[in-house]
């Protein structure tokens, strides 16, 4: 039987090593924390010694935010290296840290029942138009349930999805919304619990395919990305195009039919009115891992926004600083604290992000008894934006 | 100087006295009068406190105990205390209950049975029988019975116990029910308010009771065989009773009996009107049953079948019991005539002719008394006089009188017989003593007699009959009986008399303790050694011979090695409630007709029926109280219940007494402080003063156990623990519900568990014992032990008991004291959680038992984050006010050495906690800011106060932040200030023994500095802070903690672990909860 961690090592690369430390440079983890180097792991298991890593804490640092890998001399993968270990070291009975309390880790797991009957349509309400038989699937994610743990930092999920319905009934787009959708499991895969993805992955392309249409929108990143590549590598195509709505809505056409619709809004975009600034926030998933990086600055553009980039923008942009409700602490602070001081930097008036864990991430470290004057910005999602624009 | 303080009454200021005293390491001896803590007065004062008393390290708590005495001065006080017994053992009591579920007697006034509780929550949590002392019935009886205890029992219709009872202590329940001359009854309490209970003719109801469900009683339990034999000379009522006690003693027994009946007097002396043959043969029959032989028509002596020294040869010990069967002599003329019978040998004559009709002795009653006879005089005042008397009405004899030399008052003949007597016919003549007998060709014509007055007292007692000159006179009889009494005879002896030993009276002489005649292994009791002569008194001299015997035959050496009984208790004697001096007459005893008595030898009294025997057993005043009807004892599995304990006293060194309420000493003067029953302000005060006299010692306690590392960030697998599962059956509390032995055997398959056994009792010393000795040899790591802790914490809350505080001792898992078990200990209660609630369903309340206990199992293999922290609060104490009570306060604080810090300013700002307050006090430029441990606030008005509202946002909190006092402007000032300074002192010795284990600790590498934390805790115990190397994270302050876990239920990160469980732990125990079955 082949050696798993070997089959790891071949798949992701990690032979081609070169030791240079690179990573471990550009690592905003190892910024903050000097006990952790992407380079000292790759070389830990390729030395054979793979279980002093996969016991260690150190298995469950890393953000998987691809700085590493992206200026990494001999593509070695580094996020999904970290993946697979991860999977490994579930297996021999270790796990990450879990935030707030496990609830979401619970919320995810309760959703693999098969018998879970779900009514996740509640939110839709007055001029918000759906249709069972669209050929666009709008795929709501985990909005709805974040809203409960993160009231009190002032985030509000559904309004994304509301904003989301809106802006594609505003282009004549009449999606399905799914009453039954589950978590796609990222978290989980990234966490290293495979197991559990696969159920969830099963039971969401039974019904994703149950609907007939071609095309799935989403407004989160990490559920485009997970539908779109990590379905098919670990269960099954959903045989549908995958797009984050930033996307879509930077495409040619629909780009133009924004235009069209915000000049015939009472507040036109001039050159005499005062046009508002904002920095954007690449969320990895959409950035590093889709290569989207234009989409969402040409649609803030579109609304008259003014973009004032942060010292780390599109590939070097900085991870907001926790991934998949794990192992958050004084490192994940440190981190937003410095990259929301670089967005204060800038002067800009607002944090727009297309990611709402980016926004909740920051909405929570700004909420800080000593530092909150300092790094206090509001933060914005990008759909909510042109949502508001249009209204 | 002793640094010891005693506290007599336990009211809400006793007990705020001792807690504060012994938190700031004083010892402390807590007095209560009562058996219980906080009196029986119901207090409503917290329970939790009063437990806390009976779980405090340095405090004793003396229950029933009362201050007797006070000598020495200054601080060197003796204090004598007595304790009267709970005859409960404090150690073993599980509060089952199962005693009083059995207890017969209800304490008159007080509607409790005689073993009891408090209602609603008792501290300690120890049953107590009401006994105030032997009631008088017990106490007269010279055979040991327990009298008023039998009475309950048969009023409470329980008369199989009763007879048991009985026959614990004598073999002859029938026979006594009828002959006995019952002391008791003359020593009833029941006569001060109408007559004596009739107290043998119960005994009789019972010994002849055959009502279902009633049925013969078993013998009572045997100890193992000896292979001792010992032979027994006479099978009267000592000699049958040495067979009885000695057979159950694992001794063979052989009873040698020169006539041809069994029973000794009790067959040919008491007639069978009063005591039916039957009665005899029936108690007997039990005896051989038993394993007694008893051989009859077999003479000891030197012209009979075996001597004293062959029976010594053969047998390992020898018992004389002979009786005293010779009569005495009237010593006056013509007693040589034939008409001149003795009465003891009519009546054996009478007795063996109508038992044995086919053998010679018919024809030798012919002999002694001829049918010409019609006219008899019997001489004498005892039992033998009136029983030869009615048993010459009964052969035929008209007229029959009997004459004794003294009056009614003096006769020692039992008065109802007497009755029974006259009421027959028989005349008695009293002051009338016989002379002359006069014969004619010989033959009985006359006694000549003389009238007796009355003198001065004797020797026994009784005054002196003197001859009246000139009132001689003669009675014309055919037959005068002669029955003045008896003494042994002793000529089956031989030449072995001598070695025996004889009194001048002629009775066989023995030691007075081993019942040992001159002879080596040659023992006597009964009539033989001397009066008193009576059945009961020869039973109790045959019990107390059987015991040396039991010894010798042991091997034990007389009399040094006799076990040593209980001291005997003093006689109750209570006052009689006014609703207790009700009358309820006395049960008359129905009796056959005097015709048809005299026609023959019917038995004359009829027996009670059961109306009767119940009405007459509720007339019992239940002197005792408690019974000693022993059947708590027999109930009780713990084995807490012991009658045999007996006041004790003790004497304490003691540098001050605090007297709470109404308690009263002489001596001890300026050292003797006295506080109000309630008084609980006053009550701390009183103890600042005691600290101020005796000086109170902070020291720190070494840290019981290492701080254990906590789990880093990640899970750690299930690790390798050796579990042991031990499950308390409490008896039968828990195993009567739960099952017990299929719980146990379910558990050595749980992963980890390499040991698994059920416990008789787990809060006794041996419960411990047996779990430390299986962690030894099974090489445990972690303990279950299911029973009735809920947790090891070291606290008490309103749930707790004196139980659950003993278990935790035994197992050493509070702060000091026990035995350390080096392993792990987990508590589940499964009493209260599954055999109390689910008392109506086993099988939900063992399901439910085996998923608590796998749950914490469970909760076993994940790594444990508590861990005891001991942190000293140290530094200055911020006295804070100008008026009196700021002066006292300060004053008393700095006579112990703690630094003070006097300050009266208006305070600015207000940080901090207890160990590291930080305040800033006046304005501008005249601000300056102290640091202080502890704060004690004595504003002079609540105006005064508003202020530190303010600052501290105190918002109604100010008692819950810890280190910070406030003396009550409402309070007598001095009161407060003193009360605050006793406080002040518990809390710093508080401190020094440690906070619980589960305090909260903050892993920094998590810790995001959010100060959700810092924004929630009511305490202040937990702030962020920024670290040497410049982070921020939460820091937690030890000593102010309470292990709440508000903070890490709140912590976004998971950074803070708190109170009783990890995350990981409460995880594992809703898995196993889960999937338990």
């Amino acid at each position: 039987m082949p050696d798993p961690i070997k089959q790891t090592i071949t798949r992701h690369r990690a032979y081609y090593c070169l030791e240079c430390g690179k990573c471990t440079a550009t690592c905003p983890v190892a910024r903050q924390d000097s006990g952790f180097s992407p380079r000292r792991i790759v070389e830990e298991v390729v030395a054979g010694r793979a279980h002093a890593v996969l016991e260690s804490p150190l298995a469950w640092a890393c953000l998987t935010c691809r700085r590493c890998s992206e200026i990494c001399p001999s593509d070695v993968h580094y996020s999904e290296f970290t993946r697979e270990l991860r999977i490994l070291a579930r297996e021999i009975g270790h796990q990450g840290a879990c935030t707030h309390g496990d609830t979401i880790h619970t919320w995810m797991r309760m959703m693999a029942d098969p018998a879970l009957k779900q009514n996740r349509l509640d939110w839709l309400m007055g001029d918000l138009q759906v249709s069972p038989t669209s050929d666009t699937v709008y795929w709501v994610g985990c909005l709805p349930y974040y809203d409960v743990l993160f009231r009190r930092q002032g985030f509000q999920g559904v309004d994304i999805a509301r904003a989301a319905v809106r802006v594609l009934n505003a282009l004549d787009i009449v999606p399905a919304v799914l009453a039954d959708e589950r978590c796609c499991g990222h978290d989980l895969l990234w966490q290293g619990d495979v197991n559990t993805f696969r159920h969830l992955a099963e039971l969401n392309l039974e019904l994703l395919r149950s609907t007939g249409a071609r095309r799935i929108v989403t407004s989160c990143p990490e559920c485009a990305y997970t539908l779109k590549v990590d379905y098919p590598a670990f269960v099954g195509n959903t045989g549908m195009e995958v797009l984050h709505i930033a996307e879509l809505l930077s495409a040619s056409d629909l780009l133009s039919a924004i235009r069209h619709l915000l000049s015939a809004t009472r507040h036109p975009p001039s050159a005499t009115h005062h046009s508002p600034s904002a920095t954007y926030q690449d969320p990895c998933r959409l950035g590093r891992y889709m290569h989207v990086y234009d989409a969402p600055r040409q649609l803030l553009r579109a609304l008259g926004i003014e973009i004032v980039e942060m010292a780390h923008a599109g590939k070097t942009s900085t991870c907001c600083g926790t991934s998949g409700w794990t192992n958050c602490g004084a490192t994940s602070k440190a981190i937003q604290v410095e990259r929301l001081r670089e967005a204060r930097a800038t002067g800009a008036e607002m944090l727009v992000t297309a990611c709402a864990k980016c926004q909740i991430h920051f909405l929570c470290a700004m909420d800080d008894p000593r530092l909150g004057a300092e790094i206090e910005m509001p933060v914005r999602d990008l759909i909510t934006l042109v949502a508001n624009a249009l209204e | 100087m002793a640094r010891e303080v005693l506290i007599l009454g336990s009211d809400a200021a006793g007990l705020r006295a001792a807690l504060d005293l012994a938190d700031a390491g004083l010892q402390v001896h807590l007095v209560e009068p009562s058996p219980f803590l906080g009196g029986n007065r119901k207090t409503s004062y917290q329970p939790g406190l009063r437990l806390e008393a009976v779980k405090h390290p340095r405090i004793t708590v003396w229950t029933n105990t009362t201050l007797t005495r006070l000598a020495g001065e200054g601080a060197d006080l003796r204090a004598e205390v007595r304790s009267w017994p709970r005859f409960v053992d404090a150690q073993r009591c599980t509060a089952c209950g199962d005693c009083e579920e059995v207890c017969p007697v209800v304490v008159p006034g007080q509607g409790h049975t005689a073993i009891h509780k408090l209602p609603g929550v008792s501290v300690p949590n120890i049953y107590v029988i009401d006994r105030q002392g032997r009631a008088p019935c017990t106490d007269a009886c010279p055979g040991g019975i327990h009298v008023q205890g039998y009475v309950a029992l048969i009023a409470a219709g329980r008369y199989r116990e009763a007879l048991d009872l009985i026959y614990e202590a004598v073999p002859f329940p029938g026979i006594l029910g009828r002959v006995c001359h019952h002391p008791c009854e003359t020593n009833c309490r029941r006569a001060e308010v109408d007559q004596a209970l009739s107290i043998r003719n119960l005994k009789r109801f019972v010994a002849d009771c055959t009502l279902p469900p009633f049925h013969p009683s078993n013998p009572p339990p045997f100890r193992p065989s000896t292979g001792k034999h010992v032979a027994i000379v006479g099978s009267g009522p000592s000699g049958l009773t040495v067979a009885y006690e000695l057979v159950r003693r694992g001794h063979a027994v052989t009873v040698f009996e020169a006539l041809p009946v069994v029973g000794g007097m009790m067959a040919v002396g008491i007639p069978a009107y009063r005591l039916p043959r039957e009665v005899i043969r029936r108690e007997v029959a039990r005896l051989q049953e038993m394993g007694v032989e008893i051989r009859c028509n077999t003479r000891i002596g030197p012209d009979g079948d075996l001597s004293v020294d062959d029976l010594l040869d053969k047998y390992d010990a020898v018992f004389l019991g002979v009786g005293a069967h010779r009569p005495r002599n009237l010593v006056i003329p013509g007693e040589e005539l034939p008409g001149v019978v003795q009465g003891i040998e009519l009546l054996r004559t009478i007795n063996l002719a109508q038992q044995l009709p086919d053998s010679e002795w018919p024809e030798r009653l012919r002999q002694l008394l001829p049918p010409h006879v019609r006219r008899a005089a019997v001489i004498g005042g005892g039992n033998t006089a009136i029983d030869v008397a009615r048993c010459l009405l009964r052969q035929g004899v008209r007229d029959v009188r009997v004459l004794y030399r003294r009056s009614r008052d003096e006769m020692p003949a039992i008065p109802d017989e007497v009755e029974d007597a006259e009421r027959e016919g028989i005349p008695i003549e009293f002051l009338t003593q016989p002379i002359r007998v006069i014969g004619e060709s010989e033959q009985v014509v006359g006694l000549e007699c003389v009238r007796m007055e009355l003198g001065e007292p004797d020797e026994s007692g009784r005054r002196r009959p003197v001859p009246i000159a000139g009132s001689e006179f003669i009675v014309e009889v055919d037959l005068v009986v002669p029955a003045i009494g008896q003494q042994p005879d002793l000529d089956f002896l031989g030449e072995a008399l001598g070695e025996c030993g004889v009194t001048r009276q002629g009775n066989l002489l023995v030691d007075p303790v081993t019942y040992m005649t001159g002879k080596p292994g040659v023992f006597a009791a009964g009539d033989a050694i001397g009066q008193p002569w009576s059945v009961i008194d020869a039973i109790g001299k045959g019990k107390r011979a059987a015991r040396a015997m039991d010894a010798f035959l042991r091997g034990l050496r007389l009399p040094d090695e006799l076990a040593v009984e209980a001291p005997p208790m003093p006689v109750a004697r209570r006052e009689l409630l006014p609703e207790e001096k009700g009358p309820k007459p006395r049960q008359p005893m129905p009796t056959i007709s005097p015709a048809e008595r005299t026609g023959g030898y019917a038995e004359v009294e009829l027996g009670f029926d059961e109306a009767t025997a119940l009405a007459e057993a509720s007339r019992c005043l239940s002197c005792g109280p408690c019974a000693e009807c022993l059947a708590c004892e027999k109930v009780c599995q713990p084995r807490a219940i012991d009658h045999a304990m007996r006041e004790e006293t003790a004497t304490l060194d003691v540098g001050a007494v605090v007297l709470v309420g109404e308690g009263q000493v002489t001596g001890g003067d300026d050292r003797v402080y006295h506080v109000a029953a309630d008084d609980v302000v006053g009550a701390s005060a009183v103890a600042a003063r005691v600290m101020a006299d005796l000086g109170v010692a902070l020291e720190v306690l070494p840290t019981p156990s290492a701080t254990r590392r906590l789990p880093l960030a990640i899970r750690h697998p299930p690790f390798a623990i050796r579990i042991g599962v031990f499950v308390c059956k409490c008896g039968s509390e828990i195993a009567d519900v739960v099952d017990v032995s299929t719980v146990v055997a379910q558990a050595t398959h749980w992963p980890g568990v390499v040991y698994a056994a059920p416990l008789d009792f787990a809060c006794q010393a041996e419960g411990a014992e047996t779990i430390a000795a299986a962690v030894r040899v099974h090489g445990l790591d972690g303990v279950v032990l299911a029973a009735c802790s809920c947790c090891t914490l070291d606290q008490v809350c309103y749930g707790c008991t004196s139980q659950r505080v003993r278990c935790r001792t035994h197992l050493g898992v509070l702060a000091d004291g026990g035995q350390q078990i080096p392993a792990r200990i987990e508590l589940v209660n499964i009493r209260e959680q599954c055999a109390w609630v689910h008392a109506d369903d086993a099988a939900r309340a063992t399901a439910k038992a085996r998923r608590l206990i796998a749950a914490a199992v469970a909760r076993l293999r994940e790594p444990d984050a508590r861990r005891r922290v001991v942190e000293p609060v140290t530094g200055p104490v911020l006295v804070w006010g100008r008026g009196q009570a700021a002066e006292t306060c300060a004053g008393l604080l700095a006579r112990q050495g703690v630094a003070v810090i006097r300050e009266a300013s208006q305070p600015v700002e207000a940080r901090g906690s207890l160990g590291d307050y930080t305040v800033t006090l006046g304005y501008n430029d005249a601000s300056r800011t102290v640091s202080a441990a502890v704060i004690v606030l004595a504003p002079a008005s609540a105006t005064d106060f508003a202020p530190w509202e303010r600052v501290f946002d105190l918002g109604g909190l100010a008692g819950r932040r810890p280190g910070l006092f406030v003396c009550s402007p409402e309070q007598e000032t001095e009161k407060s200030g003193a009360a605050v300074a006793a406080q002040v002192m518990a809390l710093l010795g508080r401190s020094r023994r440690g906070a619980d284990g589960n305090v909260a600790q903050v892993e920094a590498v998590r810790c995001r500095a959010c100060g959700t934390c810092e924004s929630l805790c009511e305490f202040g115990a937990i702030a962020v802070r920024q670290t040497a190397a410049g982070g921020w994270h939460a820091v937690v302050n030890a000593a102010a903690c309470t292990g709440c876990g508000t903070c890490a239920a709140h912590c976004p990160s998971g950074a803070i672990v708190a109170g009783y469980s990890t995350d990981a732990q409460i995880e594992a125990m809703l898995k196993a909860v889960l999937s338990a079955d």
